[in-house]
């Protein structure tokens, strides 16, 4: 589905991390961590195809979409004409999307159980409501793959396990999921598969299929050997 | 729905405002007319000296009026969303001192006189989009490497001191007649516009008004964020290239022919959003085109209904700097 080899990131002299390959399966549900400024976004942005690798090759063979951090809630646009704006591509020049996307919309909406806010002002809606309307921007277009950038943060503890519970779910229905996160204690236990940054240039896999112990390692291996 | 239903009478609401204002401003000028002698004259009475003032002085500059009010407000509501910053505007981005110092140069230089159409109107009107072009290419330039909308801004207000100094040097070199025509076209105005400048500043505005509406969708992705704007498959770059060359072309033509003229450009589009309840562009580009006409109408009425002469610039100043600071203490201007 995606497979990176020797990839080195960074912007101009400033390495981030170097010699990072790795070859991602249909249905993986991956958690990416690491500390701040280590480069998961860049990663993310890379995977994505939103910025190139100083080196290395990378091939894709799926749709992959990210969902970046830090979207803001612009008042006046509705749920619905949020998700709109996603179909950038699919709509029309003046925005309007046909019946079928518009079908499409309603069925993202209604898989993260958004339907009931869809006319809702995004500036009414809460952090958790609006991450998850993040996510239906790019489950609209029904992408193989679902990059999320820290899809928990700024959440409460109930809109955090609901959020991990959602990614876990459509890794399950045979989506592939790959987010970061620094809430370990949430996302460890429903992922299949631990990547890490450590910050010092140094890239860490637990590979696919990874039991709780050998995740937990990977985890604890990025910030230091720190407990948690 | 509810808002919806309201909005349809919005719009309508809003011509008939424009339509009054537009009458009203008719009637106002140095020589008082009646309603029933304007309503004559414009059925065709043989009235000379009425048909004269009517159609060779107050339709010009009612025409000016609106263009320009409607352009500015068109370029801002774009600018603010390429910028994404709630106070972009044409004049606060520097765009209007580039137009008018490309305006101050040609005249100058090439045709040696003053800010007027000694050179013709369509030269005029291309050394003023040239401006516009430097300035907007320099803020562009610069929003690529800083993001924080506070030092864009900031920046934008130091390029158009920088600009309109230049200008000012140059007002200093020309002469004594030459000096009253800077001043007045530096104060802002919609009259003394004939036909060819107003029929030029349709154009651009046309052509401004196409390349927006084509770029609404764009307009508002870009709204979110770049990176979401990208991961969505949108051309980031494209979209801000086609709002600012938009801009150029309207301000560029706006400022040549009626000097640089603030403020309606940064609350027109506020004005419609609070209005409308929408951000969205397809709605709020053709609505910050009435109430920016709207607004400058009734700047150019005030103007004319003064005991002692108004420019429209600082009438312009007097009802915009009020409903800013109304726009600055609302949370939430422009969704951030």
């Amino acid at each position: 589905m995606l497979s990176a080899t020797d990839l080195t990131l960074g912007y101009g002299s400033h390495i981030l991390c170097r010699h990072l390959t790795l070859d991602i399966q249909r249905g993986e549900c991956i958690l990416l961590c690491g500390p701040n400024g280590s480069g998961k976004s860049t990663l993310l942005r890379t995977l994505a195809a939103l910025e190139d690798p100083l080196e290395g090759r990378m091939e894709r063979d799926a749709e992959i979409l990210l969902v970046p951090t830090g979207i803001p809630k612009v008042k006046g646009f509705s749920l619905r004409e949020f998700l709109m704006t996603g179909c950038y591509r699919e709509s029309r020049w003046s925005g309007r999307l046909s019946r079928e996307w518009q079908e499409k919309t309603d069925r993202a909406l209604s898989q993260l159980g958004l339907s009931g806010l869809a006319e809702k002002d995004l500036s009414t809606l809460s952090d958790g409501e609006f991450q998850k309307g993040c996510m239906a921007t790019a489950l609209v277009r029904d992408p193989d793959m679902l990059l999320l950038d820290e899809p928990t943060a700024f959440l409460d503890v109930g809109n955090r396990v609901s959020l991990v519970r959602i990614l876990q779910q459509l890794s399950q229905e045979g989506k592939t999921v790959l987010f970061s996160s620094h809430d370990l204690a949430d996302c460890l236990p429903v992922c299949t598969r631990v990547l890490g940054l450590d910050g010092k240039g140094r890239f860490l896999d637990s590979g696919p299929d990874a039991s709780l112990p050998r995740r937990k390692a990977i985890a604890k291996d990025c910030f230091g050997g720190v407990d948690f | 729905m509810a808002v919806s239903r309201k909005n349809r009478y919005l719009l309508p609401a809003g011509l008939l405002i424009l339509v009054l204002l537009a009458f009203a401003d008719l009637l106002a000028g140095g020589q008082a007319l009646s309603p029933g002698r304007v309503l004559s004259s414009l059925a065709g009475s043989d009235d000379a000296a009425v048909r004269d003032i009517i159609l060779g002085i107050r339709i010009p500059r009612i025409l000016s009026a609106l263009i320009s009010g409607a352009a500015l407000g068109l370029a801002g509501v774009q600018m603010q969303a390429v910028f994404r910053n709630p106070l972009a505007d044409p004049h606060i981005m520097g765009v209007s001192g580039g137009a008018g110092l490309g305006a101050a140069i040609a005249t100058t230089f090439l045709w040696g006189g003053a800010i007027t159409s000694t050179g013709g109107p369509v030269p005029m009107a291309l050394a003023a989009f040239a401006g516009a072009a430097a300035a907007s290419f320099l803020v562009i330039a610069v929003s690529a490497r800083i993001s924080s909308a506070s030092i864009l801004l900031i920046f934008g207000v130091m390029l158009g001191f920088i600009f309109n100094a230049m200008t000012s040097i140059l007002e200093y070199s020309a002469g004594e007649e030459s000096l009253k025509l800077f001043y007045s076209w530096s104060a802002g105005s919609f009259s003394g516009n004939r036909y060819t400048e107003i029929g030029l500043m349709g154009g651009a505005l046309a052509l401004g008004g196409i390349l927006a509406a084509v770029n609404s969708k764009g307009l508002d992705i870009i709204l979110f964020g770049d990176d979401y704007a990208r991961a969505s498959g949108a051309p980031v770059g494209r979209i801000r290239l086609g709002a600012m060359v938009s801009c150029c072309l309207i301000t560029g033509a706006v400022t040549a022919f009626c000097g640089p003229i603030g403020f309606v450009g940064i609350v027109s589009g506020h004005i419609a959003r609070s209005l409308l309840h929408t951000a969205r562009h397809r709605t709020i580009l053709p609505a910050s085109m009435v109430t920016g006409g709207i607004i400058a109408l009734t700047a150019d009425l005030i103007s004319q209904c003064s005991v002692i002469p108004l420019p429209v610039g600082s009438t312009m100043a007097l009802i915009g700097i009020p409903l800013i600071f109304v726009i600055l203490s609302r949370k939430n201007a422009l969704g951030h």
